[in-house]
């Protein structure tokens, strides 16, 4: 039997309940055609952390061991909600009789995203958009869509991105 | 490099050159040309942070004699302002309150008394974080609540959907923020805007007033009693409690406590230290100067060995002095060259607003802007800006000294505004639509700080009106 791949790419800011009952539907539209494999790609996004150490540091004027302890304090409990995470999608995937691999990694979370759709062929890359000003989204762009973009002009696989947040 | 920073950087320089070079209009001195040039840097750097605010402040203080804004030995002697060691010694009282561990001794006791229910944890870590700002600076009392509140979160087994955990970590961080307006060791951004105010008055010629500790405090207090009570009831409202057992948070309480044994003499030292510090800064500080019992006993706190200097290095960031020093710097050169005077001259002219309308619309702007940039920037480029304005619409130029610093601790929505918000919002449990409802305790605390400034500060013997 064909085994159809999703990629479920999740991080800390980037997660919703919705996105998860989308990977679900997409799972059983896909079981038609083989058996469905989500691959849930949890990325503690490193750069969100030196944000906030660089804000603690520099606006809050505390030194490098408080601003470290800080952090280690960050990444422990991302670690803790990424484990909750993917309690929930595994319980998810087992309603629907789904096989479930988990990876998480430590990085950014478009090059995570990239590295890891070039390393399988995926039928459907699911994401989401991190929560951010809207203004902010518009000058800058959305990260969501340059994964999007860059999965397409590889030939990766076809990208779905939630937009609704219900987290 | 990213390409806002890049837009930031390239634009501060460039907006400052632009100031610089463009024809002096009537009724500007060169020399206030300059210092605008200055301030236009400082107020893109400051705001879009393309470098560390530190670097800001140096950068400007730099520009000042080479641009001839004023002159270099006045420059550089405004750096070393009193203001700046006393910022110095309320960064090292925090980090002798953390070293020792006295603080974390403090909170946990608190909260392992208070805690007797849901809400009552919730209320407990709120007024627990705020009660810690009256000693140690705000930021701090956040780095060191945030462990304490992830370990009761574990041991509750909260999820990212709970709303006991969003509630937590929110009374936390709006704790701190309302506590900060506490005292002149709540943060850092008071003793800016007094010592702006001091320089102020200097540069027009207008008799010295200093501002006490005490007499601070008095002023501010009203304002954070109301801000944090307003924040119990918003948190009560927005994140009702879902009823869950408490116990195993209790006993991790009562295990940190037990674990911390019984108080050394390290810790009763540094308590009886910050006490006669306090006091001291109360009864001396207008004739001395605040810092110079501040200098006085952070010497006596390393003499005593109760702090060793690498255990200061470790907790504090020197970049503060460089901020603040450099900031007293900008606003000075800003005064005496009478560029402020001409900029409000233009922008306002006199008996354009009434002068509570003009209170409450700086208010309201400084804790607008203190949403999106830092607040020690905020006052940094506020300051110098809005003293003049008293003047013209016969306000006591003292009532901008505590409006600007109470105003600017008044963001609870936004992790751009202060440390905490950012730290609570980096646990990944918040969004920011969870904490839209700081904005009623943002209108509440405006509320009652025109309140207190009509209706308490005159009880006080704090004039309002010029």
């Amino acid at each position: 039997m064909t085994e159809i791949r999703i990629l479920l790419a999740v991080s800390t800011s980037r997660y919703s309940q919705h996105l998860v009952d989308l990977a679900m539907t997409e799972a059983t539209r896909l079981s038609a055609s083989g058996a469905v494999c989500i691959d849930v790609l949890y990325v503690l996004e490193a750069e969100d952390l030196e944000h906030i150490s660089k804000r603690v540091g520099d606006q809050g004027f505390l030194g490098l061991s408080t601003t470290a302890d800080v952090m280690s304090t960050l990444g422990a409990e991302h670690h803790r909600m990424a484990l909750l995470r993917i309690e929930e999608v595994k319980a998810a995937a087992a309603e629907q009789d789904c096989d479930v691999s988990v990876k998480e990694v430590t990085g950014r979370f478009v090059e995570s995203v990239l590295t890891q759709a070039g390393e399988a062929q995926y039928e459907t890359i699911l994401i989401t958009r991190a929560d951010r000003p809207f203004v902010s989204r518009i000058l800058f762009g959305s990260e969501a869509d340059r994964v999007a973009r860059m999965v397409k002009k590889e030939g990766l696989g076809h990208v779905i991105i939630d937009e609704e947040d219900v987290s | 490099m990213q390409t806002r920073r890049l837009i930031a950087l390239l634009a501060g320089p460039l907006l400052a050159a632009l100031v610089a070079t463009m024809d002096t209009p009537a009724g500007l001195t060169l020399a206030g040309q300059r210092s605008l040039a200055v301030l236009s840097l400082c107020v893109v750097w400051w705001v879009f942070t393309p470098v560390g605010l530190p670097v800001t402040s140096i950068m400007g203080l730099a520009l000042l004699p080479l641009l001839g804004a004023m002159p270099a030995a006045e420059a550089f002697s405004l750096f070393g302002n009193q203001a700046v060691f006393f910022v110095i010694g309320v960064f090292l009282v925090a980090a002798v309150m953390l070293e020792t561990g006295l603080s974390s001794r403090i909170s946990l006791i608190c909260l392992r008394r208070l805690a007797k229910d849901e809400n009552r944890l919730c209320n407990a870590v709120l007024f627990v974080s705020w009660g810690l700002c009256a000693v140690v600076v705000s930021h701090a009392v956040a780095a060191l609540m945030l462990p304490i509140v992830l370990e009761l979160l574990r041991a509750l087994n909260l999820g990212p959907r709970s709303n006991t955990a969003k509630r937590l970590l929110l009374s936390m961080a709006w704790g701190t923020v309302a506590g900060s307006n506490l005292s002149l060791l709540s943060s850092a951004r008071a003793t800016l805007s007094l010592e702006l105010y001091g320089s102020y008055l200097t540069d027009h010629g207008l008799p010295s007033a200093p501002i006490g500790f005490l007499e601070y405090s008095l002023g501010a207090a009203p304002v954070s009693l109301a801000s944090v009570f307003i924040a119990a009831v918003v948190l009560r409202w927005a994140f009702p409690p879902e009823g869950i057992d408490l116990r195993p948070a209790m006993d991790q309480l009562n295990e940190r406590v037990q674990s911390m044994g019984p108080v050394s003499g390290r810790e009763m030292t540094t308590l009886g230290v910050i006490a006669a510090m306090i006091l001291c800064v109360i009864v001396y500080g207008r004739e001395h100067g605040m810092g110079t019992v501040a200098l006085l006993f952070s010497a006596i706190l390393f003499s005593l060995q109760t702090l060793k200097w690498e255990d200061a290095e470790r907790y504090v960031n020197w970049g503060v002095a460089l901020m603040y020093g450099g900031a007293i710097a900008i606003g000075s050169a800003l005064h005496s060259s009478g560029a402020t005077t001409w900029l409000i001259d233009v922008l306002m002219p006199a008996g354009d607003l009434p002068p509570g309308m003009t209170l409450a619309a700086t208010a309201a702007l400084t804790a607008g802007m203190t949403e999106l940039v830092s607040n020690s920037a905020v006052i940094a480029l506020l300051m110098p800006v809005i003293l003049p304005v008293a003047e013209q619409v016969s306000l006591d130029p003292r009532v901008f000294a505590w409006a600007a610093p109470i105003s600017a601790g008044l963001a609870f929505v936004l992790p751009t505004s202060t440390p905490a918000l950012a730290m609570v919002f980096g646990t990944g449990h918040l969004r920011i639509r969870h904490a839209i409802p700081g904005l009623f305790i943002t209108v509440f605390s405006l509320a009652a700080f025109l309140l207190a400034v009509h209706f308490v500060w005159p009880l006080l013997g704090l004039p309002v009106t010029s």
